[in-house]
């Protein structure tokens, strides 16, 4: 119970980071954004990622545009604005950091 | 045999049964409640929507009708989680400022909580005929009481023994008068939990939709259970009459069987009762909803009753034992 706890804390820190570490990749469609990060075991239940996403938006970090799909209605893609990139980066310097400390303190 | 209607999920149409349909809608309202602070609620809430459309398209099959029950909207409800552990904490812990983030620490706080928070005025006392023995009023009492269940049924198992036949009675005019927790807003109240949408829309979808349940409950005054209870009465005054009578042919002392004492209780305390209880149920409103058979049971017992005592009694000899004396 507390193992799972604290890793769920873990997880919930990485989700903002990787989400948008995805979407600096390629636009993404929601629910595809859900299976990759279903895959990399970074959620638990989907409905999570849909208020992140929102929050992300409000922030102006990230923008969508809808696009057709070939079966079904209309799809929201999603991508980081240049705001987000920038973000992504300093993200990117304190993900380093939190590495380096983790690594450093376990050699210690 | 269900109802279905047609419904437009997130722009997809399909076909839903009625229980499924409610457990749906109001999972979608729980949703758009648990986000009415956000100002982006709305979309979240359709974004949701679409989602949960995409995965049932994904699962009803192309060739046949699609049609939606029941199992697959709990499973779907499953796999988006609960509204509350879906509200962001990020929202309060970044940006927002002012009152905006103040409402949403709250909402997350609220949703860390639990039920602790929401637990609390408005505890009503009913009957639990989800988890009943007889009918249901020990658990609704320990749900009221905040007890443990099995710690207060063996309090009430001694009671029963030890005081004779109030607690005995005590119980029957409780299963009377206590109303059974029917819907939903009633099983939250017997918790003490706020029958907002929310926990309402939790509740169904967590603790098992008890909608087959709560259509049988409907039905209830439970009378297979009342039947079956009247027939082991019928049984035991039968047999035992049968004991009294064998033993004034024998001529052994039934007073040295503790056993027939008991049995003179069951057969005194049903003469006395079954009326008590008949015009009981008749001034609560249930006398209707009792099937013949039931009625006719509470006769035959009652006369079985009569019979077993007036037996045993003369058998004992009126003037050495009278099981009144023993109350």
């Amino acid at each position: 119970m507390y193992v799972e706890n604290v890793k769920s804390q873990m997880r919930k820190g990485m989700l903002e980071y990787c989400v948008m570490l995805l979407l600096d990749k390629k636009p993404y469609y929601s629910s595809d954004i859900i299976d990759e990060l279903e895959r990399a075991n970074l959620i638990v239940v989907e409905g999570t990622l849909y208020p992140l996403l929102s929050r992300l938006k409000k922030e102006a970090l990230l923008d969508y545009e809808w696009q057709e799909s070939p079966s079904g209605p209309p799809r929201k893609y999603y991508r980081l604005t240049s705001e987000g990139k920038a973000v992504l980066k300093a993200l990117e310097e304190s993900w380093q950091q939190l590495v380096g400390t983790v690594e450093g303190i376990k050699r210690l | 045999m269900k109802k279905s209607f047609n419904v437009n999920l997130g722009g997809r149409i399909f076909q839903i049964d009625e229980d499924a349909y409610e457990q749906l809608s109001d999972y979608l309202v729980s949703v758009k409640t648990c986000f009415r602070n956000n100002e982006c609620g709305e979309e979240i809430a359709s974004d949701i929507e679409a989602r949960l459309g995409e995965l049932f398209e994904a699962r009803v099959s192309a060739g046949s009708a699609r049609i939606i029950t029941l199992t697959l909207v709990n499973e779907m409800i499953a796999r988006m989680g609960k509204p509350e552990s879906m509200v962001d904490d990020g929202e309060a812990a970044g940006g927002a400022a002012g009152e905006k983030g103040n409402d949403a620490q709250e909402a997350a706080a609220a949703a860390a909580d639990g039920y602790v928070r929401r637990v609390s005025m408005g505890k009503k006392l009913f009957r639990d005929g989800d988890n009943k023995v007889l009918g249901g009023v020990v658990s609704g009492l320990a749900a009221y009481f905040n007890m443990n269940v099995t710690l207060l049924r063996v309090i009430a198992v001694l009671l029963f023994f030890l005081s004779t036949f109030w607690a005995f009675l005590l119980y029957l005019v409780m299963w009377a008068v206590v109303p059974l927790a029917l819907t939903t807003t009633d099983k939250l109240r017997m918790q003490g939990v706020e029958p907002t949408p929310e926990n309402i829309a939790e509740k169904l979808a967590y603790e098992e939709p008890a909608i087959d349940k709560i259509v049988r409950n409907l039905k209830e005054v439970d009378n297979s259970g009342i039947s079956t209870l009247l027939v082991i009465l019928g049984c035991v005054l039968f047999i035992s009459t049968f004991i009294g009578a064998a033993g004034g042919y024998f001529t052994f002392s039934l007073r040295l069987f503790p056993l027939v004492l008991v049995l003179c209780w069951i057969g005194t305390i049903s003469v006395m009762a079954i009326p008590v209880i008949a015009i009981v149920l008749v001034l609560s409103n249930k006398w209707k909803g009792l099937s013949a058979s039931v009625k006719w049971l509470l006769l035959i017992d009652w006369m079985l009753a009569i019979v077993q005592v007036v037996v045993l009694m003369s058998l004992l000899g009126a003037s050495h034992f009278s099981p009144l004396s023993f109350m």
